[in-house]
């Protein structure tokens, strides 16, 4: 996926414009956070939960080149194939090959976001293959030529009627009268379509919430039970995830599952919870004969060295998107990349370079919602304020820079601050009422009128109070 | 070479000498319940979870469950597809004469999959599947409505528990089954207008047979 992060604020405005998109928006303080609420608050262990999945990520990042060879071991013990990619080029190429030496042409894939960051479709489609995205979120994006909008609910920005003309318009083989009037309906043509799709892929790809380094497995959460079908009914599986998804026992990964759907939907555990290890089985009745685990760096190795490691710690429950007062404003597609909102703005600019995504960190009111809700407590505001930092170091010659820097040099002279507070109280005070416009700060009054000083700085005021009751 | 390289970058990160907040992982809480007070919290779990639960005294009486359940709200004859396994395939099905059993691998057009559960998890509701020669994975998730046996002495307390009994619950040293598909309920999707819908993919309907 090409990022288009740069051009984050007029995206945001845009959104902050979409009736539609707010609508939609709307509905994640009575859905997602409501029913999240709830979870937590049927689940008293759930802030231990929390402090031991924060030790858990942290203590496997400490050794995870032991881990990943850990997970190499068992994954090949059980017949899998490992494949390592150093970058998304890398990743797309290797499971082309693996689809052209299976003679694939139909490919059905489970959600996955690392490969939505490397851009596996498209790489796909242009090499000449069929790819049909089943989780329903997914198809529905993936017809409408859209992005997803949100970590673990990719079409959260598109309302019922959006679907149902999607639908109509996609799938234009099928009796243009037929009855598709309710979300049921919808839902049981995706399902009948896609069945077939099912029945007669060649290759199925999932991602993979957790690869377990005791066993070699991948685990993959899903509702729809898509994944699984992925996994099972073609006669290759692929699986892609990246180096930070490595867990090392089956223990530690119960413990991460337990926090992953009460954060993200507020279910104790989602519908389906599902650990693969390997191909087929001699005397198995189903599964795949050949399954490939594509393990994908692509700068995370790079992230693990940085004072932003913690980032990696990210399950991908999508908690801070929906607390996050930003996020519910603009949704997904403004951030211009894959991951949005808090998560988004603290690895993206690790991942593309904090160049490519300056304006994210900055889409923050560090108000610490995110930090709160994470499930691992990745202390996001403390990330975002490190990218701020990076990001003005890297400014050298900007008006932003030279203003900030006066500022630095003002308040560390308390003598020459209090003269310019002075001075700034008195041209801000008026007798009554308050100011329409004033200069640098045409942002705010635009919206608003800028209250008026009362004309004395708050020493002045307190060295006035002071005198007076002062015999 | 990637794998060197990437392996080669990750050694230099996290043996860097710097001390990232090194923990270690707490100790796993485990319930301390009986097995009258596992199946209770089994049962209650698997309600609030929207699943039918029936309990039988012998498994004997699994057909006739399963015939009452398919028969509401009218008798109708059904074909059954059946987990090749041994507690299922010896029990008589003939004596429930709606249901028409047969065995082994699913088939386009199958409506009703029974299969049996390894592990029930009081917690949170949940039936642990096995993938095996006895057991396939997708008899699971292929038809519209899945009835799931399990057996009470295999109810486990907690998901931490179900997940460190996997590689023992096969015989003999056997290794990983291929597949472990946890469920916790009928397939659903909240996609289309985020309004919960069951049967995506999966079955719409899960019913569980505890004997």
């Amino acid at each position: 996926m090409q990022p288009e992060t740069q051009n984050f604020r007029r995206a945001a405005a845009a959104a902050a414009k979409d009736e539609a998109l707010q609508t939609a928006l709307d509905g994640l303080a009575t859905g997602f956070v409501a029913r999240r609420a709830d979870a937590v608050a049927n689940c008293p262990e759930f802030e231990a939960l929390r402090e031991q999945g924060r030790h858990i990520r942290q203590a496997t990042f400490q050794a995870l080149d032991a881990h990943l060879l850990a997970f190499e071991r068992a994954a090949k013990e059980s017949g899998s194939t490992l494949h390592w990619a150093e970058t998304a080029g890398d990743a797309c190429r290797i499971i082309e090959e693996i689809c052209t030496a299976a003679s694939a042409k139909v490919i059905a894939k489970g959600k996955s976001m690392v490969s939505e960051e490397v851009g596996l479709n498209d790489h796909l489609h242009a090499a000449g293959f069929q790819v049909f995205e089943t989780d329903l979120g997914e198809y529905l994006i993936q017809m409408r030529g859209e992005t997803p909008s949100h970590i673990i609910a990719p079409a959260i920005h598109l309302n019922e009627t959006q679907a149902r003309d999607s639908f109509l318009a996609y799938h234009h083989n099928l009796d243009p009268q037929r009855p598709l009037n309710t979300p049921e309906d919808i839902v049981g043509e995706a399902r009948q379509v896609l069945r077939q799709t099912f029945l007669t892929a060649d290759v199925g790809i999932t991602g993979a919430n957790f690869l377990i380094a005791e066993t070699g497995s991948a685990v993959v959460v899903t509702n729809e039970g898509n994944g699984d079908l992925c996994a099972t009914l073609p006669k290759v599986h692929i699986i892609i995830a990246a180096i930070d998804k490595i867990v090392p026992t089956l223990a530690e990964t119960s413990v991460l599952l337990q926090l992953l759907a009460r954060s993200a939907t507020g279910q104790t555990m989602t519908a389906y919870t599902s650990l693969f290890t390997g191909p087929k089985q001699p005397d198995d009745l189903d599964g795949p004969d050949a399954c490939h685990i594509v393990i994908v760096d692509n700068g995370r190795s790079e992230l693990l060295a940085s004072d932003a490691r913690e980032v990696l710690s990210c399950i991908r429950c999508g908690a801070c998107l929906n607390h996050c007062p930003v996020y519910s404003n603009v949704g997904g597609h403004a951030y211009g990349w894959v991951y949005p909102g808090p998560i988004g703005a603290a690895l993206n600019p690790g991942l593309l370079g904090i160049d490519q995504a300056r304006d994210l960190p900055l889409a923050s009111t560090l108000c610490g919602r995110c930090e709160d809700v994470c499930p691992v407590k990745i202390p996001l505001p403390k990330l975002l304020r490190q990218w701020r930092a990076a990001d003005f170091a890297q400014q050298h010659t900007s008006l932003y820079k030279f203003a900030i820097s006066l500022w630095v040099w003002l308040a560390r002279h308390p003598n020459l601050y209090a003269v310019w507070a002075k001075a700034v109280a008195r041209f801000l005070h008026r007798s009554k009422g308050a100011h329409r416009a004033l200069p640098f700060v045409g942002g705010w009054t635009q919206h608003r009128d800028f209250p008026s000083s009362q004309g004395k700085t708050f020493q002045h005021q307190w060295r006035e109070r002071n005198r007076r009751e002062t015999p | 070479m990637s794998r060197t390289a990437i392996l080669a970058r990750v050694t230099a990160a996290c043996r860097d000498g710097k001390e990232h907040n090194s923990v270690p992982s707490a100790p796993l809480n485990v319930l301390q319940k009986t097995p009258s007070e596992l199946y209770a919290l089994f049962v209650q779990c698997l309600r609030n979870n929207g699943t039918a639960v029936a309990t039988v005294t012998d498994p004997a009486a699994i057909p006739a469950q399963v015939a009452a359940w398919l028969n509401q709200p009218q008798a109708e004859h059904h074909s059954v597809r059946i987990a090749p396994e041994p507690i299922l395939q010896t029990l008589n099905w003939q004596a429930a004469p709606t249901l028409k059993p047969k065995y082994g691998l699913c088939e386009t057009g199958d409506r009703v999959g029974i299969s049996r559960a390894v592990a029930g998890i009081a917690d949170c509701g949940a039936l642990v599947l096995a993938a095996s020669p006895e057991q396939p994975t997708s008899l699971a998730f292929l038809p519209d409505v899945l009835f799931l046996a399990v057996d009470q002495r295999d109810i486990v307390a907690n998901l931490t528990q179900a997940m460190t009994d996997i590689p023992h619950n096969t015989e003999g040293g056997r290794r990983m089954p291929r597949a472990v598909n946890i469920i916790t309920s009928a397939s659903r999707t909240a996609d289309i207008g985020g309004k919960i819908i069951h049967g995506a993919h999966g079955p719409h309907t899960l019913g569980v047979i505890l004997y």
